[in-house]
């Protein structure tokens, strides 16, 4: 977070300037291994967005004065807790997906970015900016996945949402977890250049 | 850097040549088509590496032949009957993905040739695996009728454990294969004149030479036609001398290099024995890269380490005169 902490500047850096998969690189190898394509890719962010929603707010209930290695312990067995019935849920929704999400679903209970938003944000700010912070941090992570689980489905496989589309030549190795990962390098890389350009443009306005 | 005594772009120059030599051979036995392909690449690596440096606002250098040698390399690599677009793809990864992404010249840790052919390969398995016979006239078209084309001598060799190739065509090159990586006469001479021309690390490749030599003895018993099939197929001999020995990638030290050698022959002989998989040198040295530089770092702080132990040990060993001088050199080697 920056000094500013408006509702407006929480959004523009949730999804923007500090987006968990462009520029913060959080919880990527789920996104790496599963978001081949469009259907996977929305499996993943519903299964991901449920868990770590409901995760960080019964977490944001957690007083200050417990000590931070126990609060850490008490965030992932609230995770747990929410992922029993949340996995019984999706399995009946979309048994296949969930298959798909193997032992990556399970592990979102510690991902990396319950920690990080619930230990920056929690005891800093007010209840409502907080849920702020956490639906935009969520939306700007899930439009960045299906972002990349779009371009990397054209590429590899030349369809869009199982649509053909009619590439001329699909690069299949895109389709592979290091495919995925140079994908995504390229992909986070360019997002920031176009982000800082933006800046550059508006600071010579000014 | 291969040789300290040596400037970056003799060792280019040298390359160069070599490659372009084994690039006329190419053109001689599959046409024009080979020379387009070669074009390409060169093309692509030299334009791509132009365009890299602009939008990272560097300095081009012309003395910088690594884009020229990178592309003839990569040519050299493919079969004859690539569909173009391929060869673009392994050139644009090598420039983009492999040099530029981790800095430009010289802070590459794969080499850039083995790492663009092998995304190109997962990408296009059915057009980078499959052969032209010497001689075959080759369309201009992108591809190439599958009728014209069979699986390499490599495969054949690896299923069936024998090859109906004969000598001379084995060390002419004359068979099912890359365009240019087969020609063993030419490969050897290569060898002997970079290593006399200290272009290539002589360490590294006999290191890897000995180590693949005696794997292969025991494992075609002794058979030395066969172990001539293993070292001219698959870009073995090839590898060897202008993927593993790269100057961009190898290790400084003379021990590391040595190490570096050994790290890529046992892979070799890993994907050899358990996977039998075709080119099985480019595999190996993509894993063995990141390791020779790691060597680097270790033998130079090896090498630190036993300086200061050196220095240290001088000093106690000079007849001291009095306290004074004692506690002096015990500060100073406190402060170091």
């Amino acid at each position: 977070m920056t000094g500013d902490n408006s509702c407006k500047s929480i959004i523009k850096n949730a999804l923007l300037n500090k987006n968990p998969i462009f520029v913060s690189g959080m919880v990527i190898a789920p996104v790496i291994v599963l978001a081949n394509n469009l259907n996977d890719a929305i499996t993943l962010v519903t299964a991901f967005s449920l868990l770590t929603f409901f995760t960080l707010l019964v977490s944001s209930f957690i007083p200050k004065s417990i000590v931070y290695t126990i609060r850490i312990i008490i965030y992932t067995l609230i995770g747990a807790l929410v992922y029993v019935p949340l996995a019984i849920l999706l399995r009946y929704l979309m048994p296949e997906g969930v298959e798909a999400l193997g032992i990556f679903f399970p592990l979102f209970i510690t991902s990396s970015f319950i920690i990080s938003r619930s230990e920056s944000i929690f005891f800093r700010e007010s209840k409502g900016k907080m849920l702020l912070d956490i639906v935009f941090c969520i939306i700007g992570y899930d439009a960045a996945v299906l972002l990349f689980a779009v371009i990397r489905e054209i590429l590899a496989t030349g369809t869009a949402g199982g649509n053909i589309i009619g590439m001329p030549i699909v690069f299949s190795a895109f389709e592979k977890p290091f495919g995925g990962f140079i994908l995504l390098g390229f992909i986070a890389a360019l997002f920031r250049s176009i982000l800082l350009l933006i800046k550059k443009i508006r600071n010579t306005n000014t | 850097m291969v040789s300290n005594k040596k400037s970056e772009f003799e060792i280019m120059t040298d390359m160069l040549i070599v490659l372009l030599v084994m690039s006329a051979v190419a053109v001689y036995y599959y046409g024009l088509r080979a020379l387009a392909m070669l074009v390409v690449t060169v093309l692509v690596c030299c334009i791509t590496d132009i365009v890299c440096l602009k939008l990272r606002k560097k300095k081009i250098d012309i003395k910088d032949l690594s884009s020229l040698i990178t592309g003839l390399t990569l040519g050299l690599m493919m079969s004859a009957s690539v569909p173009y677009y391929a060869a673009v793809t392994a050139a644009l990864f090598a420039t983009v993905a492999v040099k530029h992404a981790f800095g430009g010249r010289g802070c590459e840790i794969f080499n850039g040739a083995a790492a663009g052919f092998l995304f190109s390969a997962l990408c296009f398995p059915d057009g980078m695996l499959t052969y032209p016979k010497v001689f075959t006239e080759l369309p201009f078209s992108s591809v190439v009728s599958a009728d014209m084309l069979s699986q390499s001598m490599t495969k054949t060799f690896l299923l069936t454990g024998t090859s109906s190739v004969s000598l001379i065509d084995v060390l002419t090159g004359k068979f099912l294969g890359p365009m240019g990586t087969g020609v063993v006469i030419l490969l050897v001479v290569a060898a002997v004149f970079l290593m006399f021309r200290r272009s290539v690390s002589a360490i590294t490749f006999f290191t890897e030479l000995a180590a693949i030599g005696i794997y292969a003895l025991i494992y075609y018993d002794f058979d030395l036609m066969s172990v001539l099939y293993f070292f001219s197929s698959g870009m073995l001999l090839f590898g060897m001398i202008f993927l593993s020995c790269d100057y961009s990638v190898i290790p400084k030290t003379r021990s590391s290099r040595f190490i570096y050698g050994l790290v890529t022959a046992v892979c070799v002989i890993i994907f050899h024995f358990y996977s039998g998989t075709e080119n099985a040198v480019i595999y190996a040295v993509i894993i063995a890269s990141p390791i020779g530089i790691e060597l680097d770092r270790r033998a130079l702080s090896f090498a630190d380490m036993l300086k200061g132990k050196r220095r240290i040990f001088k000093r106690a060993s000079k007849p001291l005169k009095n306290i004074n001088e004692t506690l002096e050199i015990l500060e100073k080697n406190e402060q170091e």
